[in-house]
């Protein structure tokens, strides 16, 4: 009986994921969105070791799996895990809601702060020029991975360490090690932490593999390759007649975008 | 003509317990909040313990209210959808010196008659196995219980507002009109209402509405807590409250397993004068993880999602209620310094009993008062979601997928009779962008569901 591996994430991992473990084991597919690629529009909410439960627009999903590929990406580090202090004020956002909010012309901050310097930081950075942004301030503390849109509009600081926050009930001022920054809102866009929401497999789930891009900035190249590598883990999780053997150096991706 | 029988100024645990309480009476109640919700003050941030009172003061009037308020806390949470497990607190000593203290401790829970039994260290651990190896004794006191207390606070306010109590958000006490030696209106930036009796349970602003209202003249002031959350990955694997050994100035740094699942570390207790600031500071926060280290030395900071601080509100003496000495129609409920939560039924029903005595319309209680709120139920942890679904389809829709919260409960938050008005009132209320990512992956969402809402 060919095993069975469920697949959290129908992103560029979770899909290589699929495409690698084709022909050798059956593979289920959920993501939250309703997205190519995924067998279920569903968000996985619990796994046991054995089987996988989801919710979603067509009700609850119980998926009977020998392993699990969590693939879900990642988001920027919040507040407690930047290690910020001070107050905890409105006006502090994680760039996926300040791109959201801002695109939806539910926040127009004037002057905000983006904190990092990757991929999140420049699209945070875009969607706040585009909301009407008089001046974006950019905090870098690893320097600058991603270049933000050229603008005038644009300061950037490269290697400032951000501590704290300061204003109540609204944000107005970010202090580093070495400056202070007035502002209006505080977007926070550095650092990459995995999204993990699955009870059961949020660190060390048992029959689980976790795909981890370990480019950065990410590229779908990078997710493509940790999604084959977690196919492999998967398989030889499930025990049996997946032999990691010399066919999983086949090239079995297609070719990077 | 009065609008209020009974005006209650502050929306914090204790004010919304006493308009619970008075709602199952014939009086007109409105209760008034100067923040936009209940609940924003020291109710906000708090460890969420439900104390049986065996480290309570004895003979004190919050070892009375609170050890009469424990046996009831199952059935009043049950009847306000709010989460309680009662799961037994360890007062762990790890020096020869804070084992003495414990008989002392010991002492007090048995004068309280409050169950509770000194341990050994070995018999500490097979209790919670969390536990650090050189702990030598502790106290174990199974009649303490976890609450939560944002649920707690609203659904006393809920209750009450299903009764007729009418609640004003964003409404501060600017004055008082006087008529001899009584309150006759209670001023507000939107409306004077004429009020027959005012109960003051401003929390950390009570000693400015008894000067407002010309009565005794007292001090309240912030004692600041810093605290940790800690996600459900290292909480739910806590069974118990795991605290050190009160001394005579602080209660210490507990480990608090949350309701649900994540864990608290904190508070630290320092007094200050700055009753807005609630900042953290990197040092303090040190502090409180390294007290909790000692008591559990495999928490890790990798496990943090946030971290926060709050003010309690501390006076001299604590626990001042009562009649006004100056103002005949002022009943007191201040200075509920560290316990509100755990003391809050039973200060309501005292309350109650002042206003009565003192002659106002409470004595009557009111045919077909609502006494429960309806459980909204919660797809986190639920045994069967496909029940969930089968009810209503909007619980196949996880808008915050740490906390596991659909848009079927935020719905419902919405419908409430005391609503959030913004993403942080829905959290308070679902438990929704309360999680590991706090709101990285549903705010958006959050927020286009309450614009959508109006």
């Amino acid at each position: 009986m060919a095993s069975v591996v469920a697949i959290v994430g129908a992103g560029e991992a979770g899909l290589a994921c699929a495409r690698e473990l084709a022909g050798r084991a059956h593979t289920v597919v959920v993501d939250r969105r309703p997205v190519e690629g995924a067998d279920h529009e569903a968000t996985a909410i619990r796994w046991d070791g054995a089987a996988l439960l989801a919710m979603g627009p067509a009700g609850a999903v119980e998926i009977a799996a020998d392993a699990l590929v969590i693939a879900t990406g990642t988001r920027p580090l919040g507040r407690a895990e930047l290690g910020l202090v001070g107050t905890r004020p409105a006006g502090v956002l994680s760039a996926p809601v300040a791109c959201e909010l801002s695109e939806q012309g539910l926040v127009r901050p004037a002057r905000p702060v983006v904190i990092g310097g990757g991929a999140w930081a420049a699209r945070a950075v875009a969607a706040l020029a585009r909301a009407g942004a008089e001046h974006v301030t950019v905090v870098a503390p690893d320097g600058i991975l991603t270049p933000p849109p050229p603008s005038h509009r644009i300061t950037i600081h490269e290697g400032l360490r951000p501590l704290a926050v300061g204003g109540d009930p609204q944000v107005e001022r970010l202090e580093c090690d070495g400056a202070a920054f007035d502002c209006d809102a505080i977007v926070l866009a550095h650092g990459l932490a995995p999204v993990r929401n699955v009870d059961g497999a949020v660190s060390d789930g048992v029959r689980t593999v976790y795909a981890r891009p370990r480019d950065d900035p990410g590229t779908e190249d990078g997710a493509r390759r940790a999604g084959a590598e977690a196919a492999r883990a998967a398989l030889a999780l499930t025990g049996g007649q997946a032999t990691i053997g010399p066919w999983w150096s086949s090239p079995s991706l297609p070719p990077s975008a | 003509m009065r609008d209020y029988d009974v005006v209650i100024v502050g929306g914090g645990v204790v004010g919304c317990a006493i308009a619970r309480r008075l709602s199952f009476t014939t009086a007109r109640v409105a209760l008034v909040e100067a923040a936009g919700d209940v609940g924003e003050g020291a109710s906000k941030g708090n460890t969420g313990i439900a104390t049986c009172g065996a480290d309570c003061p004895p003979g004190s009037l919050e070892a009375e209210l609170v050890t009469r308020s424990s046996p009831g806390w199952e059935a009043l949470c049950a009847s306000l959808d709010t989460p309680f497990r009662r799961i037994a607190s360890l007062a762990v000593a790890g020096t020869a010196e804070e084992e003495a203290r414990l008989e002392e401790l010991g002492a007090g829970a048995r004068a309280n008659r409050c169950e509770a039994e000194i341990v050994t260290g070995e018999r500490a651990r097979a209790l919670e196995p969390m536990l650090t190896p050189p702990a030598r004794a502790a106290l174990h006191a199974p009649g303490d219980g976890i609450v939560d207390p944002l649920r707690l606070t609203i659904g006393y306010a809920e209750l009450a507002a299903r009764n007729g109590v009418a609640v004003h958000l964003d409404a501060t006490v600017t004055g008082f009109r006087m008529s001899g030696e009584r309150i006759t209106h209670v001023e507000t930036p939107d409306r004077v209402m004429a009020a027959g009796y005012v109960v003051n349970a401003a929390g950390i602003e009570s000693d400015t509405v008894s000067r407002l209202a010309g009565g005794e003249p007292f001090t309240t002031w912030p004692r600041q807590g810093q605290y940790w959350l800690l996600d459900r990955e290292v909480g739910s694997r806590f069974r118990s409250i795991v605290g050190g050994v009160p001394t005579a100035e602080s209660r210490g740094v507990y480990c608090v397993p949350t309701t649900h699942g994540s864990l608290l570390l904190g508070p630290t207790a320092r007094d200050g004068t700055e009753r807005r600031n609630r900042a953290t500071d990197a040092a303090s926060l040190d502090g409180v993880f390294d007290a909790a280290r000692r008591l559990v030395p495999e928490l890790d900071r990798r496990w943090a999602i946030k971290t926060f601080a709050a003010n309690r509100p501390a006076s001299e003496p604590g626990y001042r209620i009562g009649i006004d000495p100056y103002r005949a129609n002022l009943v007191h409920a201040a200075g509920i310094r560290s316990t509100g939560v755990s003391s809050s039924p039973a200060v309501a029903e005292l309350v109650h009993e002042v206003l009565a005595a003192a002659g106002a319309p409470v004595q009557d209680e009111r045919t077909g008062a609502a006494t429960a709120l309806e459980a909204v139920p919660r797809l986190f942890g639920h045994r069967d979601p496909a029940a969930l679904f089968a009810g209503d389809p909007a619980y196949g829709d996880v808008v915050c997928p740490c906390e596991q919260v659909t848009a079927a409960e935020i719905a419902a938050a919405l419908r409430m009779r005391v609503p959030p008005r913004s993403a942080d009132g829905v959290r308070k209320r679902t438990h929704a962008a309360a999680g590991r990512c706090q709101g990285a992956m549903c705010l958006g969402r959050i927020a286009g569901l309450i614009e959508a809402h109006g």
